[in-house]
């Protein structure tokens, strides 16, 4: 079929799709096309349906439109999410000066506080990696674009209750007093602890999990069927019709290889690469070198070595630095 | 009633300058003016209200999260139409391939052929058989699913569920049994039909 025509049938398949009255043959054409098609191509199909057509607003509840705008103003305008920086909040420690000692001391205990009652949220772009401890100890590598939130002062009440949106390698602390609970887009997942790579994108149509060592509840909230997996299975949640496939002896090395990527800079700031380090080994970096460093770097750093990594930011900036405790400190070389 | 594609441009420029500035006020605007007609656009592709529901949701609110980096230049509904798009292409992906939507279709074809009967919506249909599948025991649900869904046998489903192979074997067709009086032979053998891959 000419391109021309496999896009006018696709286009004809396509609003019959829609307005759902595609015969059991049709189904099948459009379904080779489908898959056959880009995204790109897609999208542009879509795109041009959402355009141009008269878009048959009837059967919709007006109910259901209001239901929506509350949910959507209540998660945007009252909830306040609290980004915590490592970078802001050494800047402002090693500036005050001693008779503000006071006045600084106050500033952190009411930070200690406003974060105790709200949220914690932490959050990752793209390109970027993160590492979080949580306050019973687990460790949870985040991945790009991805969002962790759970609330500091009702963690280990009852359970440990966090919401994930994203990739991570979750690393999670023994206690059986006190459940393990992850809620994401159509799943739940409980452990008491242990160790696994969670695939769980809100966008995305279907959710991963690997269990490499311990136990796993997995539940999908849609079918409420709840799954136990074993070390080295793998789960796949279809989001479409909530059923979950386990599959035996996942390859985990090949799940969790984007943790043991380099990171990559291309023309940052020596300020941006620092953050990278700083947000992805969970570390403190301070500098105290006398003129403002503004050479742009480009190159890789290492991003399960923190030696290596710091000898990489010493040689290329001639620098020298010293680790005290979980903090750098930067200085010039003498 | 149809409505209207596009509002006069001026008034748009207005409000996005507003949004930008925070104004809640426009944001609500916005919302009004496109919300009923993206969620009803979002259910033509992925047909379960609830799904249409949260991609809307999730739209509107990233709306508001990067109403900074909005040009002045932009116009709102391609503006959303480049939020919606992943959306939208995947749960275009995840429906066309779904067996339980074939199966629908294959329903709904059957049925055009006798007309007295009633005609279902997706939503409804797909609802039915997660309600029946539902109301079994949890233990059938259990072997339905491993069965129909994911191909085993009855020996593999013994040594999942630590049954022996004969309970699996009884409880496998009592669920079948069950399933055939509440869905109906037809639907019940549609969806396992097209269950099986």
């Amino acid at each position: 079929m000419s391109i021309n025509l496999r896009s006018k049938r696709m286009e004809h398949l396509d609003k019959k799709y829609r307005y759902n009255d595609l015969t059991p043959e049709e189904l099948i054409k459009l379904k080779e096309i489908v898959n056959s098609s880009t995204d790109e191509q897609i999208s542009s199909l879509i795109q041009k349906s959402w355009l141009n057509d008269d878009i048959d607003t009837s059967n919709v509840k007006e109910e259901n439109i209001n239901k929506i705008k509350t949910r959507i103003k209540s998660e945007i305008f009252k909830t306040r999410t609290f980004h915590f920086s490592y970078t802001s909040f050494s800047k402002i420690a090693a500036t005050i000066l001693l008779p503000l000692f006071i006045l600084s001391t106050l500033f952190l205990y009411k930070e200690n506080k406003k974060q105790e009652s709200e949220n914690m949220v932490v959050s990752t772009s793209e390109g970027e990696r993160a590492n979080i401890t949580l306050p019973d100890g687990s460790i949870i590598s985040l991945n790009e674009k991805s969002k962790l939130t759970y609330t500091p002062k009702t963690f280990s009440k009852k359970e440990r209750n966090i919401q994930f949106d994203g990739e991570g390698y979750f690393n999670v602390s023994k206690d059986k007093e006190h459940p393990f609970l992850i809620n994401a887009h159509g799943l739940q997942i409980k452990v008491l602890g242990t160790k696994f790579n969670l695939h769980a994108r809100k966008a995305e149509s279907s959710a991963e999990l690997i269990l490499e060592e311990g136990y796993v509840s997995f539940t999908s909230l849609k079918t409420s069927d709840c799954v136990s997996i074993k070390p080295n299975q793998k789960a796949i949640l279809d989001k479409v019709t909530g059923i979950i496939k386990i599959i035996n002896n996942a390859d985990i090395q090949k799940a969790t290889a984007w943790k043991r990527k380099e990171m990559i800079f291309r023309n940052n700031s020596l300020a941006f690469v620092l953050q990278s380090i700083e947000k992805n080994y969970e570390i403190n970096i301070k500098t105290t070198y006398k003129d403002s460093i503004s050479d742009p770097f480009t190159g890789t750093i290492p991003s399960s070595n923190l030696n290596e990594a710091l000898e990489v930011i010493e040689k290329s900036y001639h620098l020298k630095s010293t680790i005290i405790g979980k903090s750098i400190i930067l200085t010039d070389q003498k | 009633m149809s409505t209207r594609k596009t509002l006069p441009k001026i008034n748009e420029q207005k409000l996005i300058e507003e949004l930008k500035n925070n104004s809640k006020i426009a944001f609500e605007k916005i919302y009004n003016m496109y919300a009923k007609q993206l969620y009803a656009f979002c259910l033509q592709y992925i047909k379960i209200s609830e799904d249409a529901e949260e991609i809307v949701e999730d739209i509107f609110i990233h709306l508001w999260e990067i109403r900074h980096n909005i040009k002045k230049e932009d116009t709102l509904r391609p503006l959303l139409y480049i939020m919606a798009k992943n959306y939208l292409i995947n749960a275009y992906r995840s429906q066309i391939n779904s067996p339980i939507y074939e199966a629908y279709i294959n329903y709904e074809n059957i049925l055009s052929e006798d007309q007295t009967t009633h005609h279902l919506e997706f939503e409804d249909f797909f609802n039915q058989f997660k309600n029946t599948l539902q109301k079994l025991p949890i233990t059938q649900q259990k072997i339905i699913t491993l069965s129909k869904i994911e191909s085993l046998n009855n020996k593999e489903i013994a040594s999942r569920l630590n049954l022996s192979e004969q309970t699996v074997k009884n409880q496998l067709s009592i669920a079948l049994k069950t399933l055939r009086k509440e869905l109906g032979f037809v639907k019940m053998a549609l969806f396992l039909l097209f269950l099986v891959n």
